[in-house]
């Protein structure tokens, strides 16, 4: 479901762990059906403010960056800086699970 | 901060031939210039990719130089030269009929010859308002124009009594909510004082430069001699667009005219004849347009219409900062120009082809320029909300990107739209194009170095040819070639393309596709300007908003959409046609009992695996990011080899095979093996044949343990057969 501006509505449950280890154990690639909701909500806010990575290395070295809340847009770099790009997709995972639920993410 | 940007005059340049680099710097006095050969893109670190490679050519004018900021003149319009008639413009009526797209943005000129203090014109105000101007004074009615919505306009001038009458009625088209006749007297208007500037429409004059860009639709643009009245401007608005020239016409633009070309023609005898500046669209649907046909070519007097946007770029005209004559000697390939200032640095890319009728390889790399052109500045990977949710990974970007963002007047590509939220039809090579580089995304070009790096370590003897000669030159742009081999994703292509390799292979000609998506977008290329293609989705895209009724293009005529729904698949030319996309990660292919088959020997040569390809630079495997399959009902030959498919791709595919009609695919994986890539062979009658792989990410593969794998072996192999003159045998019974 979309509300009238487009924004998915999905209400993203604190308790639904087993998801967030899901896509920990497998970032990139087929995803159960309701990690697919999740992710789709995740990946389909506005772009205004919206988390990117900025290639501060070329195809080696990625660093948080979010999108400026105003057009043109402009990258505000906000760390931290990953060697790894799974790294960097869990992190980004795991800042998006907050802003959704209102908690962090307990996970080991 | 710094930021250094170029282009050429063209993509493609013989030995022997010039080609000029346009160069501008922002923020900084002087920049490095360096003429390099491609050998391979920057992409991942080693061990399985190759390095990043370039030769610096010797060359004058490599080395550093003071540069300046040139800026770029974004915006269309349509511009008459100054004459007497339009610069000395007194009593007089301004008229036309208008759909303004963004009335809210500003003041934005409708036509006139105003400069500064002087002249007049018809304009949007501040507020949304039609008015007429006169030097710096503003005459407007009590109403705004609405968005989206045709009104005929006008202003009455007369100079001797100093009155003037400003005149809006919306145009009674299918709608029940049509706002009628709105007039205002003035008095006391100042007269109007002559211009020296050309006569605009869509735009005003500052000094040479156009400001104050009109956003939306202008047909039938007229300047009358004399002060029309009341009733005689209402005749007029019902009269609608069409029609001989007015009878009191100074100039009478008729739109509906040359829609194929840059030129506005003046019916009237006065003959005042313009030109578009920076390519506004046309052939769109008019305000008399009665929803009876759909293409422009029968009803031109409908598609009288021309669209103006303040983005509108075709040629940022910079001077020429270098021109080089390319030497003899130098060998056929990519080459750039690469531009370093401070920490930015710019390439330029380009490709020498051989003296005409001196090709020496057996082999060529047709390069996918008329791709790279209709994704030129795609800024919707910055600014698309989607981007990240079909992709199925955090959008990775770096400075070149957001040059787009820096400099907005940098344009879009025909994915994209306009600021007024239309749809980029055109787009232009005549401009930094940002992702046109060997860094960066790996993706068209940058991608696309990775074919090259394969045939330099390879050693293979080629030469490369691009979309732009293949449609310029026809079949004669490669026949001199035993095999032609294109880029990962040679997705754009016209008639005149698709026909040449045809012949090609009627010919005897062998092609080998080394991509995805390939021959599924009809493109035009102007008739007459360098550089530029025109796309028009059909509405066959879920990012464009295309408008019923404007699916021809403007450049040819032709219909527009996919070569699907022209009636002309893929399938036809490669064996295979566009499944489905996902960029999250890449599988291999699982060979089938056809790959056994004796005609496919020659490819497998070496080659024991079941599983090949399941391995790559590209997420993994090579096949991906956009797949094509084998499909009979869409005329893939029924003699042709599915040697080999693609297996266990992502529900991320799913969303481009549901026609992205749902954002949230729930398919588990194992639902989804019916989206595959598919390696094809086939035979023509000619003595030629066809070899296909269906995904963008082959090349992707061919490096993997240092060009040691099941991919490349297979490329070569088939690369080593196909230029092999020994004609192949359609297999009985074909």
């Amino acid at each position: 479901m979309r509300d009238r501006i487009g924004n998915l509505t999905i209400k993203i449950d604190p308790s639904w762990v087993d998801l967030a280890e899901e896509f920990r154990r497998k970032p990139f690639g087929g995803h159960t059906p309701a990690l697919q909701e999740l992710l789709a909500v995740m990946r389909s806010r506005p772009i205004e403010g919206r988390y990117f990575l900025w290639l501060s290395k070329p195809h080696s070295e990625w660093t948080l960056a979010k999108m400026s809340e105003t057009r043109p847009l402009k990258p505000i770099l906000v760390g931290p800086t990953f060697t790894s790009i799974e790294e960097a997709e869990w992190h980004v995972f795991k800042l998006r699970w907050e802003a959704l639920t209102g908690q962090q993410l307990e996970i080991s | 901060m710094i930021a250094i940007m170029g282009y050429a005059d063209r993509r493609s340049v013989r030995v022997g031939e010039l080609i000029q680099f346009k160069v501008s710097l922002d923020g900084a006095p002087v920049y490095k210039a360096t003429v390099v050969r491609l050998l391979s893109p920057q992409t991942f670190p080693a061990p399985h990719a190759p390095e990043f490679r370039f030769d610096p050519m010797p060359c004058p004018f490599n080395g550093e130089h003071r540069g300046q900021n040139h800026g770029i003149p974004a915006g269309s319009y349509a511009e008459i030269p100054a004459h007497p008639k339009l610069t000395r413009l007194t009593t007089c009526t301004l008229a036309a009929f208008v759909w303004p797209t963004t009335p809210d943005k500003g003041e934005q000129a409708i036509m006139g010859n105003g400069d500064g203090p002087a002249g007049l014109g018809l304009v949007i105000d501040a507020e949304g308002r039609l008015a007429l101007a006169v030097g710096a004074h503003r005459y407007a009615l009590p109403r705004k124009l609405r968005q989206r919505r045709w009104s005929f306009v006008a202003a009455a001038v007369d100079a001797a009594a100093g009155t003037a009458l400003v005149y809006a009625r919306e145009v009674e088209l299918f709608q029940f909510d049509v706002l009628g006749p709105l007039q205002q007297h003035f008095d006391r208007v100042p007269r109007p004082t002559p211009s020296e500037r050309p006569f605009r429409i869509g735009a005003q004059s500052d000094r040479a430069r156009a400001i104050r860009h009109y956003n939306g639709k202008i047909e039938r643009p007229r300047v009358l001699g004399r002060a029309l009245t009341y009733s005689e401007l209402d005749r007029l608005a019902l009269a609608g667009p069409t029609g001989p020239a007015h009878i009191d016409a100074i100039a009478d633009w008729d739109f509906a005219r040359d829609i194929s070309s840059e030129v506005v023609r003046d019916v009237s005898p006065n003959a005042l004849w313009g030109t578009t500046v920076n390519l506004p669209t046309r052939a769109l649907i008019g305000s008399n347009w009665r929803a009876e046909r759909h293409d422009w070519r029968a009803i031109p007097e409908q598609y009288g219409a021309i669209h103006f946007h303040d983005d509108d770029i075709y040629d940022c005209l910079w001077p020429t900062a270098f021109e080089l004559t390319i030497p003899d000697g130098w060998k056929s390939g990519a080459y750039a120009l690469r531009l370093e200032a401070g920490e930015c640095e710019y390439w330029v890319p380009f490709f020498v082809r051989p003296k005409k009728g001196q090709a020496k390889a057996r082999c060529a790399f047709l390069v996918p320029t008329c791709t790279y052109a209709a994704y030129a500045n795609f800024r919707s990977r910055v600014e698309g909300r989607w981007n990240e949710l079909y992709h199925g990974r955090v959008t990775v970007l770096d400075r070149t990107d957001f040059l787009m963002e820096e400099y907005p007047d940098l344009g879009s590509s025909t994915y994209d739209p306009h600021s007024d939220g239309s749809m980029t039809l055109y787009s232009s090579m005549l401009r930094p194009v940002t992702n046109y580089r060997p860094t960066g995304r790996i993706y068209k070009f940058c991608q696309d170095m990775f074919l090259i790096a394969w045939l330099e370590h390879a050693k293979i003897d080629y030469e490369v040819v691009t979309d732009d000669d293949l449609h310029d030159e026809g079949v004669d742009a490669i026949s001199d070639y035993a095999c032609v081999f294109t880029g990962s994703h040679p997705e754009y292509y016209t008639t005149r393309m698709l026909d040449a390799v045809e012949a090609f292979l009627r010919d005897g000609g062998r092609f080998m596709y080394l991509g995805g998506n390939g021959f599924y977008w009809q493109t035009a290329y102007h008739p007459t300007l360098p550089g530029v293609v025109e796309v028009r989705r059909g509405g066959q895209l879920f990012l464009a908003s295309d408008v019923v009724g404007e699916s021809n293009f403007s450049f040819t005529g032709e219909m527009a959409g996919s070569w699907n729904r022209v009636g002309r698949p893929p399938n036809l030319i490669c064996g295979v046609g566009f499944d489905t996309q996902g960029f999250d990660t890449c599988a291999g292919y699982r060979r089938s009992q056809a790959s056994r088959d004796p005609r496919a020997a020659f490819i497998f040569e070496g080659v024991d695996e079941e599983i090949v390809g399941d391995f790559g630079v590209l997420m993994g495997g090579a096949a991906g990011y956009e797949i094509d399959r084998y499909d009979v009902n869409f005329g893939s030959p029924r003699h042709a080899l599915l040697l080999a498919s693609s297996y266990g791709h992502s529900n991320i595919y799913d969303f481009a095979a549901l026609g992205f009609t749902d954002l949230v695919p729930k398919l588990n994986e194992g639902d989804l093996d019916p989206l595959r890539a598919d390696i094809v062979f086939f035979e023509t009658p000619g003595g030629g044949a066809v070899f296909s792989v269906g995904s963008i990410a082959w090349s992707g593969s061919l490096s993997w343990n240092n060009f040691d794998n099941n991919i490349e072996r297979i490329t070569r192999n088939v690369l080593k057969r196909f230029i092999d003159p020994t004609p192949f045998q359609m297999p009985d019974g074909a």
